[in-house]
């Protein structure tokens, strides 16, 4: 191993040593950091952020956003507590059915037409917030409590909580996904070049309203993991998350032009969002300010995003 | 007679790394005269229009303005001299009208400060064009005035805003109508009152014998030869654009055994009308065509990424529909764009990456990926193309136009196509790379893949086709086989437009 | 040529038409319709986001695009409250000079980092929106001067003040885009950069100056809104991009840049208006408005798409 190597194998791994140097500095300075308590708190909160992040990760892969994950976060939330109702196994699968029609909703108007997939989803953010305030008009409904299906969001499994655990499924899912099957390879290309990518034979049609599939039944999977934590829905419980996502994804290192980006970077991304914003509270910094710090992060990761890519598009 | 001499270029030369492009070429240019430059595509004369503009730095060698010598290390220094280039890709405004673009950058100011005097803008417009005697209104927007029009504000501009005294053309009637090519020409008549020179640079020598004052022949970066319009005579131009005795490489008779891709009635949208072809496995077909006969389209939507109004395709005998490149690829046929880096390469991936989609996703067509099969088929291929790299991983950027166009190669090659369609294979490359590709090529053919490719350069065509078809202005006007393919046939060919 | 000429105008008033033909509708279907305060209120009603619409018209023919022009707003609303114990005069410009620095600090990310205008705007967006969360605390802070929302509640002739500073801003910034040099350089820059910068436009001047009159406009809307309200809180401004954006290309001006008209993107915001009086009037329930304005700004998107397409293989 050269100090060449060692240098250029540091360098992409940039994101991981700044989480690593970030905890390190402040469990030294903040005692209440590394109990226990406090780690299991951040991880609790993080799986249902991190398991939309994941599903964002594939669509900015794929050169495009999706900021419509907040609204349809709320909407499955308030339809999987009302399937609920009915029956357990619904109140899991109609989520998951919904999400797939959003998910093409949102796929086929930006491929097939063409348009920003940013202001596309910002219209139906408001279609899907919408619907969610209708169905409930504004209040909070109620599931059955002390069924099996609450295990999924309370249950543990050799102390580890349940949710935690699907969303390590996930995530390991959708990075192999991404970095072993053609589709991912897809993916990647589509994301660089969608003309070059048109005349190899790939369908960026069908690939990115794939991608857009994947991200809203991602975001069904962490409405029921919140459902079955929470037992209660409303409207509008999502509001914000796809800033959050978005955060996540952009400070791990996935380049928002597409063509670059995984997994396991936006899970550092999302440990290094909740590190900060755990920090934050801990210093009983007001809610307010850590939209102030998420804003700034996106824009800073924004520019060195930009200085880096520099470098390939010469 | 050497006090009207505008220009003179004497001994200029520009060195590339691999390639010299000017070699000691004189050229001189009068004023108030309509010089026109031939020469074949590589022969210079693009190269000395961008070291006249700017765009490129004189290696060595001198240039006389007005009988100073200059040296023009940048555009503004260029414009400043009253150089003007009309681009193709026209440099204007499409949404303003008329009157805002010729004055673009330098509209009349108004009474009050900050605001723009629109009635003297319309009223000098307006004189402008009655000088040159277009009717065009001065408020209409760029977009609603056809193309040749557009041309005619171009030209106007470059005269009136950059008080321009030598514009140079390139090929500016491969778009127009014979009614606009008149018009044209009287407009250069109206500049050469005004004692502003033109250089004009074409391929259609009959435009050339209507207003060239005099033609120069360019041929591998010299200038062969100029004459005087007295002395005009088309088979002594086309002479001095080939050179004496090239040997035409024996072109032994093709076996034409089974055709393996038929076009009938191809009609695309004021591009192409109604054209037809056969092509035989293991042929080579070389679309010539100058700019505005349509090929680039034509064989854009053989491919399934421009639209046509009708299309019949046969492949192998059946009849076949390409509305997507997916549906080209997955019957053996594959493309190779034009522009490597919008179009064919993804620059901020390895070179690995960019030899195996096409393989990836229609010969391994595997759910998952096989790691280890895909580096040994992308490391065969390295090594058979004989592409300089460090590894596979490296940066595609990293490389040299030719081994790029090498890995393109590689990546076609990858999926064993039956039908090879490219276009302009070797832009923009070294000349050994080049020599590879042909030799790459003409192996392909003989082992049973046809091919069908597009070039700007004759000689190129002319060295590998079998076949020739020539297209102008969306028509076949010429076809060539075997022994017919001559370099002279196809420039006389592709010149009568 | 007379009847092209007279197809073409028509042509351009079609929003007109639209707005008439909802109005004869309306003015069927409902008494309250046609009554002066009705189209006052419509009027009051679009006053505010109409200001914002004239610096989004401006960015967009510029071939950008701003979507924190709602933060923008809601922090000029939240300094126009918390600055008028100064005195009215104070207000108003602590909120036009907060809007001018957010639009101005947008322009030079955009120019001279050369980052794409959504990327910035989304995070300003982001950052402002904790900023005016910061300040208000998730509070709703009241206003403490009772001359301010005097700005809101003053009628000249019967007609309320915000109205008549519409139509000023509107008629002023109509001549800024047609009549003057600065108003032509947008169309230049917005139409063919390249050509523009070299014929010795300073594109970067106009491009921050753009983004600044955004900043202010957007300032200033959130200040009329603050006397209007007397309170400032931080749910203000969430939809306002949405809005504002659907408004320019309603009213026919592309996303492509180069071409508009201020009356255009009014003819935009007076539709978007009077649909929503239409609802209202028609008592629809807000939460189904808020889906139409999401499904009208996907439509709009749609139709624009397909114009640019029809265009392209000609």
């Amino acid at each position: 191993m050269t100090k060449e190597k060692i240098l250029n194998l540091l360098k992409d791994q940039t994101q991981l040593i700044i989480l690593i140097l970030l905890a390190l500095g402040i469990s030294l300075t903040t005692p209440e950091f590394h109990t226990v308590n406090n780690f299991v708190n951040l991880l609790k909160q993080v799986s249902v952020i991190a398991t939309i992040s994941c599903g964002m990760t594939l669509v900015v892969i794929g050169g495009c956003l999706d900021l419509s994950v907040g609204s349809v976060f709320s909407l499955l939330n308030l339809i999987s507590i009302t399937a609920q109702q009915k029956s357990d196994i619904l109140g899991i699968a109609l989520p998951i059915c919904i999400a797939i029609f959003i998910g093409l909703f949102n796929g086929l108007i930006v491929t097939v037409f063409n348009v920003n997939s940013i202001i596309v989803t910002l219209g139906s953010l408001s279609v899907f917030s919408g619907l969610a305030l209708l169905y409930t008009g504004g209040s909070i409904i109620f599931g059955i409590p002390d069924t099996w299906f609450a295990v999924i969001g309370k249950g543990k499994l050799a102390g580890v909580p349940i949710h935690v655990i699907i969303f390590i499924f996930i995530a390991a899912f959708y990075q192999i996904i991404l970095m072993k099957t053609s589709f991912g390879r897809k993916i990647f290309y589509v994301g660089t070049n969608h003309e070059s990518a048109r005349i190899v034979g790939i369908r960026s049609t069908l690939v990115r309203t794939m991608t857009f599939v994947i991200s809203s039944l991602s975001v069904a999977a962490a409405a029921v993991m919140f459902s079955s934590r929470m037992i209660t829905a409303s409207p509008v419980t999502g509001v914000g998350f796809e800033f959050d996502a978005i955060t996540a994804v952009v400070i791990g290192g996935t380049s928002l032009q597409g063509g670059r980006g995984s997994i396991i970077k936006t899970i550092i991304g999302v440990l290094m969002l909740a590190v900060i914003i755990n920090v934050l509270t801990l210093y009983n910094v007001p809610f307010a300010f850590q939209n102030v710090a998420k804003g700034m992060l996106i824009i800073v990761a924004i520019i060195s995003d930009v200085r880096s890519r520099g470098r390939f598009e010469k | 007679m050497t006090s009207d001499l505008l220009l003179e270029i004497k001994k200029v030369t520009k060195v590339f790394p691999g390639t010299v492009a000017l070699d000691e070429i004189n050229f001189e240019l009068r004023k108030g005269e309509v010089h026109a430059i031939v020469g074949e595509n590589g022969a210079g004369k693009s190269t000395l229009m961008k070291v006249l503009s700017g765009a490129y730095t004189k290696t060595s060698g001198q240039i006389f303005f007005q009988g100073r010598e200059v040296e023009i290390d940048e555009v503004e220094m260029s414009q400043s001299l009253g150089i003007n280039m009309i681009y193709q890709e026209l440099e204007n405004i499409p949404k303003l009208t008329v009157a805002e673009n010729i004055f673009l950058g330098r509209l009349p100011k108004g009474k009050l400060p900050g605001f723009v005097n629109f009635p003297e803008l319309y009223g000098e417009t307006k004189k402008i064009l009655d000088d040159f005697k277009i009717e065009i209104n001065p408020r209409a927007k760029l977009t609603s005035i056809t193309t040749a029009e557009q041309q005619f504000v171009e030209i106007i501009k470059a005269v009136t805003a950059k008080n321009a005294q030598i514009i140079i053309m390139d090929e500016p009637t491969s778009s127009l109508t014979k009614q606009e090519t008149d018009k044209l020409f009287s407009i250069i008549e109206e500049l050469k009152k005004k004692h502003i020179s033109v250089i004009y640079i074409s391929h259609r020598l009959d435009e050339i014998v209507d207003i060239a004052d005099r033609v120069s022949v360019f041929r591998d970066g010299k200038n062969r030869g100029t004459l005087d319009r007295e002395n005009f005579d088309r088979d002594k131009i086309v002479t001095l654009m080939i050179g004496h005795a090239i040997e035409e490489t024996e072109k032994k008779k093709f076996q034409r055994r089974h055709v393996v891709f038929e076009v009938r009635n191809l009609s695309i949208r004021n591009r192409i009308e109604k054209f037809e072809m056969k092509l035989y496995e293991g042929e080579i077909l070389g679309i010539a065509g100058l700019m505005g006969s349509g090929k680039d389209e034509l064989v854009k939507c053989l491919f399934g990424l421009w639209p046509a109004i009708s299309k019949e395709i046969y492949f192998e005998d059946e009849k076949i529909t390409i509305k997507h490149p997916v549906d080209a690829v997955n019957l053996g046929i594959v493309y190779l764009p034009e522009e490597r880096k919008l179009q064919s390469l993804f620059l901020s991936m390895s070179v690995k990456h960019n030899i195996s989609p096409l393989w990836l996703f229609n010969r391994h067509k595997r759910f998952f990926i096989r790691g280890r099969v895909e580096t040994e088929i992308v490391d065969t291929y390295i090594k058979r193309l004989a592409i300089k790299t460090p590894s596979a991983l490296e940066a595609i950027v990293g490389l040299s136009g030719g081994n790029q166009q090498k890995a393109i190669f590689s990546r076609l090659l990858a999926v064993e196509p039956k039908l090879m369609i490219l276009n302009d294979p070797t832009r923009g490359i070294d000349v050994g790379s080049k020599e590879e590709i042909h030799r790459i090529i003409r192996e392909l053919a003989s082992r049973g893949t046809s091919i069908l490719f597009l070039s700007s350069e004759i000689p190129e065509i002319n060295k590998l086709a079998n076949r020739v078809v020539v297209l102008s202005k969306g028509e076949t006007c010429g076809e060539f086989t075997d022994d017919e393919v001559t370099t002279k046939n196809i420039i006389v060919a592709a010149t009568r437009a | 040529m007379k009847s092209k000429k007279l197809r073409g105008f028509i042509a351009d008033q079609k929003i007109l038409l639209i707005i008439l033909v909802i109005g004869i509708f309306l003015s069927i279907r409902s008494n309250y319709f046609l009554t002066f305060e009705n189209i006052t209120n419509i009027f009051y009603y679009i006053s505010i986001e109409g200001i914002i619409v004239i610096g989004m018209a401006f960015l967009i023919i510029l071939g950008e695009i701003d979507l924190s022009v709602g933060s923008m707003m809601a922090l000029g609303t939240v300094l126009a409250i918390v600055f008028q114990r100064y005195g009215v005069a104070v207000g108003i410009l602590a909120g036009i000079c907060g809007g001018a620095v957010a639009g101005f600090i947008n322009g030079i990310l955009v120019t001279k980092l050369r980052l794409t205008s959504i990327a910035v705007t989304l995070g300003m967006m982001v950052l402002l929106n904790g900023v005016v969360f910061a300040i208000t605390k998730a509070h709703t802070i009241p206003g403490t001067n009772d001359a301010f929302p005097l700005l809101a509640q003053t009628k000249v002739l019967n007609i309320p003040l915000p109205i008549i500073i519409y139509i000023v801003l509107l008629i002023a910034f109509e001549i800024l885009l047609q009549k003057t040099f600065f108003g032509r350089n947008i169309f230049a820059v917005g139409g063919n950069i390249t050509a523009s910068k070299f014929f010795g436009i300073k594109v970067d001047s106009v491009r921050i100056a753009c983004f600044t009159i955004s900043g202010m406009l957007s300032g200033f809307a959130g200040v009329i809104l603050a006397a209007k309200l007397h309170v400032a809180s931080g749910r203000i401004g969430m939809y306002t991009a949405l809005l504002v954006i659907t408004a320019v290309l309603l009213g026919g001006i592309s996303l492509q840049g180069g071409e508009g008209s201020i009356f255009k993107a009014f003819q935009g915001i007076l539709l978007i208006g009077t649909l929503n009086n239409a609802m209202v009037l028609m008592r629809i329930s807000p939460f189904i408005q808020e889906m139409v304005r999401g499904l009208l700004l996907i439509l709009i998107l749609v139709i624009d798409a397909i114009n640019i397409r029809k265009k392209k293989y000609i």
